[in-house]
């Protein structure tokens, strides 16, 4: 019921002015009547806004406001404006205790209920309304207050898309702002950790409803902001009702929210409920459920994802060493290599064969290969599949290949190779030089130029097979 | 070679690694590299691989709360215990 509708009868009377002034006197009768004395503007205006306040006091009045203004000078605030209908208006006041009280600001057209003190304004000797309750007419006053923050907000270009910040595609550390006893950071953690227990979780603790809340969750954001190393910041609550969501709404938190340098994803209520933190986070999702599961990547997808990438380097790399081994046998066959244990003669006679056919620097290549293959094989680790085992026996009979085909082989021994200068054919019977032939001579390490003094034809060099070595080792593959 | 020099620091984020991962694999595909490159590729690979599934692995201490101490507004974190069950 609204209170002083008892006294609305005395608006009621048709005549408007000269009827009430009637009123007036009749009911201030002993005022005017006793002395007869003539009375300043002010004395009168006092004994009207008395009369005003003491037989009308306070009512309760629906219209549309207008005229209305915000006063913030001197450190307080008030509205001056004015409440009509279609045939009349009242101009009110609206102080600071009443304004704080207030969850929206007021609007011109504005459609309201108001519980007004009607008093006068002696100075101006007009009758004005001292508002002390707003009430929206026709909608919630929550509604009204999240249309009135969300307009304005969009309008500071708080949810414009370039604003948003990306979020991180594999977060590793995750703030999330939410009560410690509610349903919500269950569901979290319960998904998270089962989803990717390589993601690590800080809660930071915030009351999620009622008074207070917006305080917590500003706070909260302000200190994750702190911490070192987090990837983006989780802001949730399970489902309520509009009055449960609300801190959400307020404008406190919907600036901590767009002010926070990690990206902020807001997880608040259910599907339906759309608040101001949804819109002004980087990124919204329906539930606390759904906040988990976007940041708790697929840890398995990935893990499996490396491990085909590392047995592809592996087995890219195999491929590669296979085809450089295939090649060397496929020269071995070629010229007739397949009896390793031979002669000296031959052998040198078939090595130098090789050296002039081998392109140039695959040689090199091949002892290169064959150190790095040690130094990798003796960092990786017994994790490492049976696919690079394989791979490193292929290296390592290359490389057992390689000493053998060599001609180092046959230096480390002691033995010279001697051939004409500058790659000329390699010299294997006296009967081919003259005194004063000019060779090189090489040694396993280094090189010689000498000069023929004379011959000796008709020894020939002896080949001591228990001493092949590296032979043995291939014919024991 | 002045290739393989370019990228010789090791990518820090996960992401970045498995980045130059999928990058080596790539090149290793098309099977241009020298040998020697080819090497260095296949180790920084299998290295490449080694930190990811490190990463990978199971957090330690998995959820943990902030507190802020009273006095100085300094941060701790201390670990989470479930919630209150009443």
């Amino acid at each position: 019921m609204v209170p002083g509708s008892q006294h609305r009868s005395l608006f009621d009377q048709p005549g408007g002015g000269p009827v009430d002034r009637g009123e007036a006197i009749s009911t201030g009768e002993g005022i005017e009547g006793e002395s007869g004395q003539i009375l300043t503007v002010e004395q009168l205006n006092r004994i009207v806004r008395d009369l005003l306040s003491n037989e009308i006091g306070t009512v309760w009045v629906e219209g549309e406001l207008s005229g209305i203004k915000y006063y913030r000078s001197g450190g307080w605030t008030r509205v001056y404006g004015t409440l009509k209908d279609a045939g009349a208006e009242a101009r009110i006041v609206v102080w600071e205790e009443t304004l704080s009280s207030l969850p929206f600001e007021l609007e011109d057209g504005m459609n309201v209920v108001a519980q007004a003190d009607v008093t006068l304004y002696p100075q101006k000797g007009q009758y004005q309304l001292v508002i002390r309750q707003v009430k929206p007419a026709g909608i919630g006053e929550l509604e009204l207050a999240f249309q009135q923050l969300k307009e304005k907000l969009e309008k500071e270009g708080l949810f414009a898309p370039e604003r948003k910040k990306p979020l991180p595609d594999f977060p590793f550390y995750v703030g999330v702002v939410t009560s410690l006893q509610g349903a919500a950071l269950q569901d979290f953690l319960d998904i998270t950790g089962r989803r990717n227990p390589a993601v690590r979780i800080l809660v930071a603790p915030a009351r999620v409803q009622g008074e207070g809340a917006a305080q917590d969750i500003t706070a909260a954001l302000e200190m994750l902001q702190k911490v070192e190393g987090l990837d983006c910041v989780v802001v949730t609550r399970g489902g309520g009702s509009l009055e449960d969501l609300w801190p959400f709404n307020e404008e406190l938190v919907a600036r901590a929210i767009a002010a926070c340098r990690l990206p902020v994803i807001s997880a608040v209520g259910h599907e339906v409920d759309w608040t101001i933190s949804d819109w002004v986070a980087d990124c919204r999702v329906p539930t606390p459920s759904a906040a988990a599961e976007l940041v708790a990547w697929p840890r398995e997808d990935w893990a499996l994802r490396i491990e085909e990438m590392r047995s592809r380097v592996v087995r890219l790399l195999a491929v590669r060493l296979n085809g450089l081994r295939e090649r060397v046998e496929w020269f071995s066959r070629a010229h007739g290599f397949q009896r390793m244990r031979q002669r000296l003669r031959e052998e040198t006679q078939r090595l130098d064969e090789a050296l002039r056919m081998l392109p140039v620097g695959l040689r090199h290549r091949m002892e290169v290969a064959g150190n790095h293959l040690r130094e990798v094989r003796g960092r990786l680790s017994a994790r490492i599949s049976i696919d690079v085992e394989r791979g490193s026996a292929r290296l390592g009979q290359l490389q057992r290949t390689i000493s053998a085909l060599g001609p180092l082989a046959v230096l480390n021994r002691g033995y010279a190779i001697a051939r004409r200068p500058d790659s000329g054919p390699v010299i294997r019977d006296t009967e081919e030089l003259e005194q004063g032939d000019n060779l090189e001579v090489y040694l396993r390490k280094g090189m010689a130029e000498v000069r023929v003094e004379g011959t000796r034809p008709g020894f020939e060099t002896r080949w001591d097979e228990d001493d092949d070595h590296v032979c043995e080792e291939r014919e024991g593959k | 070679m002045s290739r393989a020099e370019d990228k010789s620091e090791v990518p820090e984020s996960f992401e970045e690694r498995v980045e130059r991962l999928e990058e080596i694999v790539e090149q290793l595909e098309e099977g241009e590299a020298p040998l020697e490159q080819s090497l260095l590729l296949f180790e920084e690979g299998i290295q490449l691989a080694k930190m990811c599934q490190v990463q990978l692995e199971e957090a330690r201490e998995r959820v943990q709360v902030l507190l802020e101490a009273a006095e100085d507004g300094t941060l701790a974190a201390e670990s989470y215990e479930g919630a209150a069950e009443d």
